[in-house]
Parts: C-alpha cells; sequence; structure tokens
C-alpha cells in the first residue's frame, strides 16, 4: 500500500495534521527538532491503519488525543495493489468510545466497513499484513534499532514458517488428544475385560450344554423307543412261544397219524391191484378166498378195496397239511426269537456302553434296577436253544425295560432342568458378547489412534524438515541481500555477513580482512548493519505478503550516523523495487535536500501541520 | 537455466508423487513442504527396507490438506 494523504484532529501534539498529495515515489524527509511532532506521523498513521499506536495499545489509547480536547479523528487515504484508493476514519473520545469506517475513495458514501475491529481485518485482508508484521518490517519506530527477533511470528511468517509451525503444533496437541484417547481406551478395554472375567463365561460352555441337552433328549427318545420295541418283542415272542409249544406236538401228532393212515391205505391198493390184475396167481387166489371167508369181500367187492386206499390217503394227505402249517409256525417262532434276542442284545449293549450314564454324569447304582449281565447273555443262550422258562424271559424282559424307563426319565428330567441353567448361560454369554463388542470398539479406537500417532509423528517429522529448509532458505536470502546492500550504507568498509538460525549476526571487514563478532563493531556500524537486514526483510515480505508497492516508515533511522554515514544511508534507501515510498525521520536533512521528493519541516511550537 | 531445470524436476517430482503442481499455485509454504517429502520419500525409498510408503503419503496428504485450509481456504 501507499500513502497518499493523511488528516487528523487533535492527535497527540496537533490540532490539526493534514497532509495532502503524499508522492508515491521517493523519499518523504520529515525533519525537525526534539519534541517537534515527527513521530506523531507515524504513530498518527499506525492508529488509522491498526486502531492502535506503536507506544500505545488499545488499552491506554485514549493518551493519543491532544491534551485538553475530549476527541480525536485520523483520516488516511492509501492505494492497494489494484490501484484502488481507500479512505480509512478512526475517531476516539475519552471515554474510550471509538468508531471506524472504510470507504473508497471514488465512492465515499459507500461504506465498506464498519467498526474498530471490523475495519482493522479488512484493512488486513486489503493489504496483507497485520500490525505484527508492520511494526516487525514496515515500521521502524523511534527507538534503538535491534535485530529482528527470529521467533516472532512477524519474521517467521516473513519466512514461510509460521504456519508450518502452527500446524506442528496443533498436529502435537492431535498426538496428545490421541494419547489420551488410547490411554482410556485401554483402561476401558482392562475393566471391560475385568467385567467379562467376573461373568466367569468359558468359552464353548453354552455350544457344550446345548450339545448335551441335545443328546439327552436324543437318547430319552431312544431309550424309550427301545422300551417299547422291547416291550413288544417280549410279548410277542411269549406269545409265539406258547404257539411254538402246540406246533411242536402237533407237528408230532400228524406224522404219527400220517403214518397209521398211509401204510392200511397203501396196503388196500396192492390188495386192490393185485386181486384185479393178477388173479391167476396161486398166492393171490389164497389171498381172494381168505378174504372171503374173514371179511366176505368176494369179487364182486373189490372196488370198496380202492374208495378205502383213497379214503385213508386223504386223511394221510390232511394230516401232512397240518404238518406243514406246524413247521411254519415253528420257523415263525424262531424268527421272532432271533427279532427278540437281536433287540434284548441291543438293549444290553446299549446298557453296556455306559454311554447314558455317561450323558447323566452318574454311577451304575443310581440306576435301582439290579441286572446281572453274566445271567442275561445266559438266558439268552438259552432262549436261542429253546430252553429259557417263560418267568425267567419275562423277568428279564421287564428287568431291561424297567432299567430303559429309568434312565429315559433321568434323562429326560436333567434336559429340562438344563433349559434353565442354559437359559442363564445363553443371557450370560449375551451379556459378554455385548461387552466383547465394546471392548472391540476400543480396540479400534486404540488402533485407529496408533495409526493417526504414527502419521502425525511423521507429518510433524516432515514439517520439521520443511521448516528448517525455509529457514535456511530464508536466512540465505537475508544474508544475500544484506551483502549487496551493505557495502552501500558503509561505504565498502563491510560485505558480508553471517546469520544464524537466530539472526545473529558476523560481519566480514573489509579492512580487517575476517568475520567480526556483532559486538565488536562500532554502535554505528552495528546500527548500519541492523538497518540492512531490516529493510531486505521488509523487501521480502513485501514482495511474499503485500499486494503492490508498500511505504516504509523510518522514524530517525540514522538517530547516531555522522554526516558520511546519513548519506551513505539515504544513498541505499533508494531504489527498493515494490517499496517505492520511504518517509524518513530526522532532526534536519538541511544538507541533503536534493534527495527527497517531499521534505516536510515542523516548527516545534506549531499545533498545525499543514503540507 | 539450472535454476529452470531444478524448477522443471520440482513440477514433475510433485505431479509423480503427489498428482500436484506447483503450477496450481500452490503457496510457497506448501511448494517448500512437498518438495522436502518429496525429497525425504525418495530417500527412504532407496535406503529403508522398511519405509511405510502407505502411512508416509498418509501423512503428506493429511498436512497438504491441512496447510491448503489454513492458507488458501481461510484467505477466500
Amino acid at each position: 500500500m501507499i500513502i497518499t494523504h493523511l488528516r487528523a484532529e487533535n492527535v497527540l501534539k496537533y490540532a490539526r495534521l493534514q497532509l495532502d498529495d503524499l508522492p508515491r515515489l521517493g523519499l518523504i524527509g520529515i525533519s525537525g527538532s526534539n519534541e517537534s511532532g515527527k513521530s506523531t506521523i507515524g504513530e498518527t498513521i499506525c492508529y488509522a491503519l491498526f486502531g492502535r499506536t506503536f507506544s500505545l495499545d488499545e488499552d491506554h489509547l485514549t493518551k493519543i488525543i491532544r491534551w485538553g480536547e475530549n476527541a480525536c479523528q485520523v483520516t488516511l487515504g492509501f492505494v492497494v495493489g489494484d490501484g484502488t484508493e481507500y479512505e480509512v476514519t478512526r475517531h476516539i473520545d475519552k471515554n474510550l468510545t471509538q468508531g471506524a469506517r472504510l470507504v473508497k475513495t471514488s465512492d465515499p458514501d459507500n461504506i465498506l466497513a464498519r467498526g474498530n475491529d471490523t475495519v482493522t481485518a479488512m484493512i488486513q485482508q486489503l493489504i496483507g499484513l497485520g500490525y505484527p508484521e508492520y511494526v516487525e518490517s514496515f515500521y521502524l519506530a523511534q527507538r534503538e534499532i535491534s535485530a529482528p527477533h527470529p521467533h516472532s511470528d512477524a519474521v517467521k511468517s516473513i519466512a514461510g514458517v509460521l504456519p508450518l509451525e502452527q500446524l506442528r503444533d496443533e498436529f502435537q496437541n492431535e498426538i496428545e488428544r490421541h494419547k489420551g484417547i488410547m490411554v482410556e481406551a485401554d483402561d476401558n478395554h482392562i475393566r471391560l475385560q475385568g467385567e467379562i472375567e467376573a461373568l466367569g463365561v468359558v468359552p464353548g460352555q453354552l455350544e457344550e450344554m446345548q450339545k448335551r441337552r441335545g443328546a439327552l433328549l436324543e437318547s430319552t427318545t431312544r431309550c424309550q423307543q427301545q422300551a417299547i420295541d422291547l416291550g413288544q418283542k417280549s410279548a410277542a415272542y411269549l406269545v409265539e412261544l406258547e404257539k411254538y409249544k402246540q406246533a411242536i406236538g402237533a407237528r408230532f401228532r400228524s406224522r404219527l397219524l400220517q403214518m397209521a393212515f398211509l401204510l392200511p391205505g397203501a396196503v388196500a391198493a396192492l390188495l386192490w391191484f393185485a386181486l384185479a390184475y393178477l388173479g391167476s396167481n396161486e398166492m393171490v387166489t389164497g389171498v381172494a378166498e381168505q378174504l372171503k371167508q374173514s371179511v366176505q369181500l368176494g369179487s364182486g367187492h373189490y372196488q370198496y378195496l380202492v374208495y378205502a386206499a383213497a379214503g385213508l390217503g386223504l386223511i394221510a394227505f390232511i394230516l401232512w397239511i397240518r404238518e406243514m402249517t406246524a413247521k411254519y409256525r415253528i420257523a415263525h417262532f424262531s424268527v421272532v426269537t432271533s427279532g427278540y434276542l437281536e433287540g434284548l442284545e441291543k438293549v444290553q449293549q446299549h446298557r453296556a456302553s455306559g454311554y447314558d450314564l455317561a450323558l447323566l454324569d452318574i454311577p451304575a447304582s443310581a440306576i435301582d434296577v439290579a441286572i446281572d449281565d453274566a445271567e442275561a447273555q445266559n438266558l439268552r443262550h438259552k432262549m436261542a436253544r429253546q430252553q429259557a422258562k417263560i418267568d425267567n424271559i419275562r423277568e428279564a424282559s421287564e428287568l431291561e425295560v424297567t432299567w430303559l424307563n429309568e434312565v429315559s426319565k433321568a434323562e429326560s428330567e436333567l434336559a429340562a432342568e438344563m433349559v434353565e441353567q442354559i437359559n442363564k448361560e445363553e443371557q450370560r454369554t449375551k451379556i459378554v458378547d455385548g461387552l466383547r463388542f465394546e471392548q472391540g470398539g476400543h480396540e479400534q479406537a486404540l488402533e485407529h489412534s496408533n495409526h493417526q500417532l504414527k502419521v502425525l509423528k511423521t507429518a510433524i517429522s516432515l514439517l520439521d524438515g520443511a521448516t528448517e529448509n525455509l529457514a535456511t532458505a530464508f536466512n540465505r536470502e537475508v544474508r544475500e541481500r544484506t551483502a549487496q546492500l551493505l557495502p552501500m550504507l558503509t561505504q565498502g568498509r563491510y560485505e558480508h555477513i553471517k546469520l544464524d538460525d537466530n539472526l545473529n549476526v558476523e560481519v566480514l571487514s573489509t579492512e580487517k580482512g575476517d568475520f567480526m563478532v556483532f559486538d565488536e563493531v562500532s554502535s554505528g556500524t552495528q546500527r548500519q548493519i541492523l538497518l540492512s537486514v531490516r529493510l531486505v526483510i521488509s523487501q521480502a515480505l513485501a514482495r511474499d505478503c503485500v499486494k503492490g508497492d508498500q511505504f516504509l516508515f523510518l522514524d530517525e533511522p540514522f538517530a547516531f550516523f555522522d554526516a558520511e554515514r546519513t548519506q551513505a544511508g539515504l544513498n541505499g534507501l533508494t531504489g527498493f523495487r515494490q517499496l517505492p515510498q520511504i518517509f524518513v525521520i530526522a532532526q534536519e536533512f538541511a544538507e541533503h535536500p536534493q534527495q527527497f521528493a517531499m521534505c516536510i519541516e515542523i516548527d516545534r511550537t506549531a499545533t498545525e501541520l499543514i503540507a | 537455466m539450472d535454476q529452470d531445470q531444478s524448477e522443471k524436476s520440482l513440477k514433475e517430482t510433485l505431479a509423480t508423487l503427489y498428482g500436484v503442481s506447483s503450477e496450481q499455485d500452490n503457496p510457497k509454504e506448501i511448494n517448500a513442504f512437498l518438495h522436502h517429502a518429496s525429497q525425504e520419500k525418495e530417500h527412504l525409498m532407496s535406503t529403508d527396507n522398511e519405509f511405510n510408503v502407505r502411512l508416509f503419503d498418509e501423512a503428506v496428504d493429511m498436512t497438504v490438506h491441512r496447510l491448503r485450509s489454513m492458507l488458501v481456504e481461510d484467505v477466500l
């Protein structure tokens, strides 16, 4: 920005201050004796731009009002990079009531911003810098020239380091936040683990219980089925056993009777055949004679022999059918016996396996049914040979069925009891699942924060590297540009300087041919060097942060310079790119009027300054 | 001439590694950071067998995003 005009009323020394048509290019010299009000101009410009001065902050701002007056007002005109001319006006009274407005000079009725803070913020946006950068660069107040502080935000901002450091601080805060999250997540994880362990849920126990109950129900059904099956087979066996015994008798009788009928039938048939076809035979004739005399069976009655043979044969055939029926019953009994024995053996094997007792987790004695396995086996053998007694068979069957029913009942009861246990276990497992889910959330948070920690640490490391590079580059630039400016200010006596990261200075003396520690050079030379550094930093700021040309305000930069050095200093101030307008305050410039675009001489007794 | 080649090399490196170009008118702070990051990445890729590229890129992306928010979007 370039200042075009400055008008003020009742500011510090002046009842009226009016500087119009200020030259936009060249040195503007402001001279006058001590306490003539030279520095007031710089303070007034600073107040107009930022709502405070170098020596008066916001809390003491009423001191800017001229002694004996109640209020003051300042108006500053300036041009920014795009050529637009603005005018800012501020006023303040003794009660610290303040006002401010910003307008375009070409359109004064259209207020762009109103109020102290709003106007200050908008000006900062327009000119590209705030108060801290301004006083560290473009405004050299009346004070001892000091080296710019390397750790000031203004210098960091110029070097480009400030945003990197600010982001580094943000990342560092985020690291602390993630560490906090990790500690909290870890604590919560441990707490939840304690709650889980307190519930005492054994992994897989619920599934084991459900599996056991399923097995109990299955075994119950199997036992019941076997009991029914064995009972039915036993009853069938006993029924068939009676029939078997009857069939044995019937078969014997049938065979006996068959012989009894079949033999006479055959004799009758043979007699008939002999008498009918062998009648000439002497022995046959004798038999015929005997038949005639004993049973009066003459030749006319031989056909009765055929009838008798046929009748006897028929009876024998019927008896054979009966025998066959008996044989079928006997064979059927054998099948029934096999089935029964098979069922019995299956039950006994089942019992002997101990599966149910193991499932119930009880000893064999817990089932109140006494079965002698050896006796049961012996009985089975007897049954296979049809030698077993019915009572023994019935008793053995009843024992097995009773055992099956007892086991089935115990299994059923245990399965019923387990329902409640399983429900409780399911509830506990559900609680544990919920806690584990919560734990999972904390584990994820832990993992996420751990990852973020790594990312943030990497980012910080890179920011540190980039910061170092920028600082090094900035120092190099300051060093090189100061080296260009320094010979002009020191008439070639000093040409090079060294700047470390803290902007500490060593200077190369051309006369001595060696670098000298800053404290070894004279105070006048120190001020020349520091003025060079400040001018270079101002130039860097103008180039990087300011849009367009920038004014520079130097309040007594040559305070301790002799005439020769002052001349050299004035020569060195001209020719800065982007710093075309330079206000320079001094006691007097009588010897150098030709170097100024404008000279303002101030009378110490005057209360008005109009130029 | 050397400076031109150096700038060209930087642009190519940034475009290759992070898909950005200094022609995008990035603030100098972002360009300085990306330049350092690209050099660091090349160095680590050639010297560190356990170098985690994904984590490194994530850190760079996050930082550039935050710097852009701080330097560009705030101004806008």
